[in-house]
């Protein structure tokens, strides 16, 4: 029989500023090929988790272990080797780039990316042209394929939105965070993303972890929901569960 | 005339390959990896200080001249040396080209330390200050290049040329040629993924991060290596002039490499070219007109300054990114997007 192991575990994690405990005893679990959705109202500590998750901030205390492995004091760029991949809440594209170097960047394993390789064309030239076949998909996916060429200054907000989750999908993560994806999308794009994220998990095996506050996208697919409250996880279990439970309502509903 | 003339070719290519080494290295550090470097001159002079000590004691030593290395006897021993064998004196500049870039590499090393855990205007003022230290120390400490005085004596790799005109031209093609090594360098170096993961670096750190860049390894490689570039445009400096004077390396030169690439283009190499032959008509340009054409009030070395300034305060207002714009970077992708949206509009319309 398949056990379906536990991908990520957060236990006891806080996380002060000053006097505010932005994330208090937080823990939780996410397994592998799941969906999980994490919402709260704002100001909940919600980012803040993710925050520490992907290493922008270390917790002051409690364990975050991945795949096994302690990771709570890791540089963010030795989590993203691990498989941890975090887009951020406000679109923070690479400006001066374009689109296309945009989404290239976080390939893994670029041998042109060493200082002794970079001058010498030859050594990474077949790799970067497989590597532009494989982010040319991607960026049909989320419509971007015709401004490739475009330094992403010039990008929409919600087309910065799309580029940065198609930049962090080509960094190939076990875990992706995803922080509230469907703001600032429209309406039927945003749908289409979500059922794109069913079928990532199904075809790639790749586990998320969303903040979202459409909830009618966001019950369709997740497994399993976590409610934070004043950085506390005051809630957790499937959707229907969770938003009959009624310190949620009281919460995040408004009773 | 023509003697003439070619002299003024060549001190102008010298000058012009040294200052396209330099902005070019601002360019790398500040334009593509964000490092606002204010401190270029510290790198560019420890080049020039490693000529000072080292060639003179090597041909002290090797020719047993038991006068000090400073006195004037000592300087005009070793130029009549040098112009004797020419071997050691293309040997001696070959070495020092490499011990110059060798210690400007470990100084751009050490130096990325501090400036992992600085930020922006902090960093720009401490490598300041880290230059302006270094120049006052240099000139009050008499055993490095004999302090305040300076050293003298610094004999040119191709002094056995019995023609100066010749010598000129021959050391301005070598620097031209050193310069044209670094540019393309650079612009391999930039138009590749480690161009993107530095520009990356440069536009949001802490993205660049989450997407897997160690930062810190990215900066330490990028002001090495242009440290290196900078402290062998600083050797080229005094096998040129033949003397080593520390309060020559004042911050005029981070200024001028400053203006350079903002003049040129930040994040285009053709920039800098461009910046430089600004730099070069002006500077050079300026040198040869004597005082009473102009009829000016004051001397006319400083009207380069007044110049160079107001050049400066308008490029900051109107084109703070310089005259060329920055170009997408230049790799095989670009070709199979191009590629794959040509084949996608010839079907979309099969007619034209």
């Amino acid at each position: 029989m398949y056990v379906s192991v536990n991908l990520l575990v957060v236990k006891e994690v806080t996380k002060s500023f000053g006097g505010l405990k932005a994330v208090n005893n937080a823990s939780l679990e996410i397994k592998e090929k799941s969906i999980v959705g994490l919402i709260g109202p704002n100001g909940s500590g919600k980012t803040t988790l993710f925050n520490l998750i992907s290493g922008v901030l270390y917790p002051d205390r409690g364990q975050i272990i991945f795949r096994g492995l302690r990771i709570e004091r890791l540089p963010p760029h030795e989590r993203f080797k691990l498989g941890i991949c975090h887009a951020l809440q406000i679109p923070r594209v690479f400006k001066g780039m374009t689109v296309l170097e945009n989404s290239m960047l976080p390939l893994k394993g670029q041998h042109g990316e060493r200082l002794f390789y970079a001058p010498m064309r030859s050594r990474w030239v077949r790799q970067e042209t497989e590597n532009a076949q494989k982010i040319l998909s991607t960026l049909e996916g989320v419509r971007l394929c015709d401004f490739y060429n475009k330094f992403s200054s010039e990008l929409s907000g919600g087309q910065m939105k799309l580029l940065q989750l198609a930049r962090t999908l080509s960094g190939q993560p076990q875990l992706f965070l995803l922080d509230e994806p469907g703001a600032g999308i429209a309406p039927s794009l945003a749908k289409e993303l979500f059922s794109k994220i069913v079928t990532f998990k199904e075809e790639r095996g790749m586990s998320f972890f969303i903040i979202e506050h459409r909830l009618e996208l966001l019950f369709d697919i997740v497994d399993k929901v976590y409610v934070m409250n004043r950085g506390e996880i005051i809630a957790e279990g499937m959707p229907d569960e969770v938003i009959n439970d009624p310190k949620v309502k009281e919460a995040y509903l408004g009773g | 005339m023509i003697p003439e003339l070619v002299t003024l070719f060549s001190t102008s290519l010298t000058f012009f390959s040294i200052y396209v080494i330099l902005s070019l290295n601002l360019n790398l550090e500040y334009g593509f990896t964000g490092i606002p470097n204010f401190g270029k001159v510290f790198f560019f002079s420890l080049g020039a200080y490693v000529v000072g000590v080292f060639v003179p004691r090597v041909i002290q030593f090797v020719f047993n001249i038991s006068e000090p290395a400073c006195s004037a006897l000592a300087s005009t021993q070793r130029m009549s040396i040098a112009a004797q064998f020419p071997i050691l004196s293309i040997t001696i500049f070959v070495v020092s080209l490499i011990l110059s870039g060798l210690l400007g590499a470990f100084m751009g090393y050490v130096i990325s330390y501090p400036s992992l855990k600085l930020r922006g205007d902090y960093l720009a003022i401490s490598l300041l200050i880290i230059a302006e230290l270094s120049r006052v120390f240099v000139r009050t400490e008499p055993s490095i290049v004999c302090g305040n005085n300076g050293i003298g004596g610094l004999p040119n790799p191709f002094i056995w040329m019995q023609d100066p005109v010749l010598k000129e031209l021959s050391y301005s093609i070598l620097a031209g040629a050193i310069a044209g090594l670094f540019y393309f360098y650079i612009h391999r170096l930039v138009n590749s993924p480690y161009g993107r993961v530095i520009k990356s670096v440069r536009d949001d750190e802490l993205v660049s991060q989450l997407l897997g860049k160690d930062v810190k390894i990215f900066k330490a490689q990028i002001l090495t290596v242009s440290s290196f570039m900078s402290a062998v445009a600083g050797c080229l400096y005094a096998f040129f002039i033949g003397f080593v004077y520390p309060d020559d390396f004042i911050i005029v030169w981070t200024m001028y490499a400053w203006l350079m690439m903002l003049l040129g283009g930040v994040a285009n190499n053709k920039g800098i070219i461009l910046g430089s032959i600004v730099m070069v008509v002006v500077d050079r340009g300026l040198r040869r007109i004597p005082s009473f054409w102009l009829s000016l009030p004051f001397d006319v070395s400083y009207l380069r300054g007044i110049i160079f300034t107001i050049t400066l305060l308008v490029i900051i207002m109107w084109r703070p990114r310089g005259l060329l714009p920055e170009k997408p970077l230049d790799t095989p992708a670009r070709k199979i997007f191009e590629i794959h949206l040509r084949n996608k509009n010839s079907l979309k319309h099969p007619s034209s």
